[in-house]
């Protein structure tokens, strides 16, 4: 029998953490320390995650209480989120008060992200479908069930209601989504546990 | 993985590996940069390139000046040779002014852009193409071989791109330049604590 360590290296290209997270070894993290991953989040290979960009100063605004907590994160992705190859998640900068500040990137459950997508949004919520090629500018809000359309141009800032469709470049709402949207195991923006489940 | 030689050594032998690179002290470059072709890239003073991106000089030289940011996966440098119809004096290769910014994953051929033009996330520009100053070429516009934008002008939408030009210019360009100065201040002390 070879020895251990050689035995579990070509097992796959996903290292699977205690928490069920799938991170393929391709995938290229950068400040790892700054990057949350909420469990059972799928990270594709050539995904870029710039964990480093992270907010330098203690937070200057006292009215965000949760500013305070996330000092030291700049991305956090919620469970069973699918990040597609190519992609890159990268925190949002903002002038405020004459500095740059870096802002956390969050993203919510059961989200995913299609290919070569580049994200630089402030927050993406729950059951929120990427499609592949789009782009979601500087310090963009996307509530929770929402479509966002392949190749979409998300313009700096927007902020997306939730249960909407946006498409188009630059960005609008084109319709809503349907009233099963979220609900469905394997349907987008439903359930992710079966993808989960077939990675690695 | 296999060690590579370090710079210092590779500087020594007397081969020459990839292009001629002539930089400052204070230009900040991503060990994961990837630099090809053969012709000079001159880098000027605090300029940040970030982590994969690529300078590929093997059709043109790249001069990119003072303060300009290029964010990861960007590419510049011709992608193919130029046009042979092209005059003895016009410049060639990618010229970047001050200030320039290239955000994530755009690729560059331009001959020349102007001083504090953003280039954003995505957005691809033909080689031959010269650019303005204070634009903006918003996220996946795709300018071909030769187009020419004006000063001051936001290039946005799909394929080659609606136009406007900018509001309340004279305001912005105080604004424009203020926010790449800080923005290199912001990663330069991200990355080397200083």
């Amino acid at each position: 029998m070879p020895p251990k360590p050689a035995s579990s290296k070509p097992k796959g290209d996903y290292i699977e953490t205690d928490t069920g997270n799938k991170v393929a070894r391709r995938s290229q993290l950068y400040g790892t320390q700054n990057i949350i991953l909420g469990g059972r989040t799928t990270i594709q290979p050539e995904v870029c995650i710039r964990g480093d960009l992270v907010r330098a100063a203690p937070p200057k605004d006292p009215k965000d209480p949760k500013s305070g907590a996330s000092a030291n994160t700049s991305v956090m992705v919620g469970r069973y989120t699918f990040v597609s190859t190519g992609s890159i998640l990268r925190p949002p900068h903002r002038l405020h008060k004459g500095t740059v500040s870096y802002h956390p990137l969050k993203i919510g459950d059961h989200t995913f992200i299609g290919e070569r997508c580049i994200i630089e949004a402030a927050s993406i919520g729950d059951h929120v479908y990427i499609g592949k090629g789009a782009v979601l500018g500087k310090m963009v809000i996307v509530k929770d069930w929402v479509k966002v359309l392949e190749g979409a141009v998300v313009a700096a800032g927007t902020v997306v209601p939730s249960g909407c469709v946006v498409g188009g470049r630059p960005a609008r709402v084109v319709g809503e989504v349907g009233d099963g949207w979220g609900m469905h195991e394997g349907m987008e923006g439903g359930d992710m546990r079966e993808l989960w489940r077939s990675v690695g | 993985m296999t060690a590579r030689p370090s710079v210092t050594s590779r500087i020594s032998t007397s081969r020459s590996l990839g292009p001629h690179i002539q930089s400052d002290s204070t230009t900040l470059i991503s060990a994961s940069t990837a630099f090809t072709g053969t012709q000079p890239i001159s880098l000027g003073p605090n300029v940040i390139i970030q982590l994969r991106a690529r300078m590929t000089s093997a059709y043109g030289p790249i001069n990119i000046s003072e303060n300009c940011l290029i964010s990861e996966r960007a590419s510049i440098g011709l992608l193919s040779p130029p046009a042979p119809t092209q005059a003895e004096g016009e410049p060639t290769g990618v010229n970047l002014a001050p200030g320039v910014v290239i955000e994530s994953g755009a690729t560059v051929e331009a001959t020349c852009i102007g001083a504090y033009t953003i280039i954003e996330a995505g957005a691809k520009v033909g080689k031959g193409a010269a650019i303005g100053e204070h634009c903006k070429v918003c996220a996946m516009v795709q300018l071909g071989e030769g187009a020419v934008v004006g000063d001051g002008m936001v290039v946005y939408g799909s394929g080659w791109g609606e136009r406007r030009s900018e509001q309340g210019r004279q305001e912005l360009e105080g604004m424009r330049r203020k926010a790449v100065t800080e923005q290199i201040e912001v990663l330069r002390r991200c990355w080397t604590g200083k």
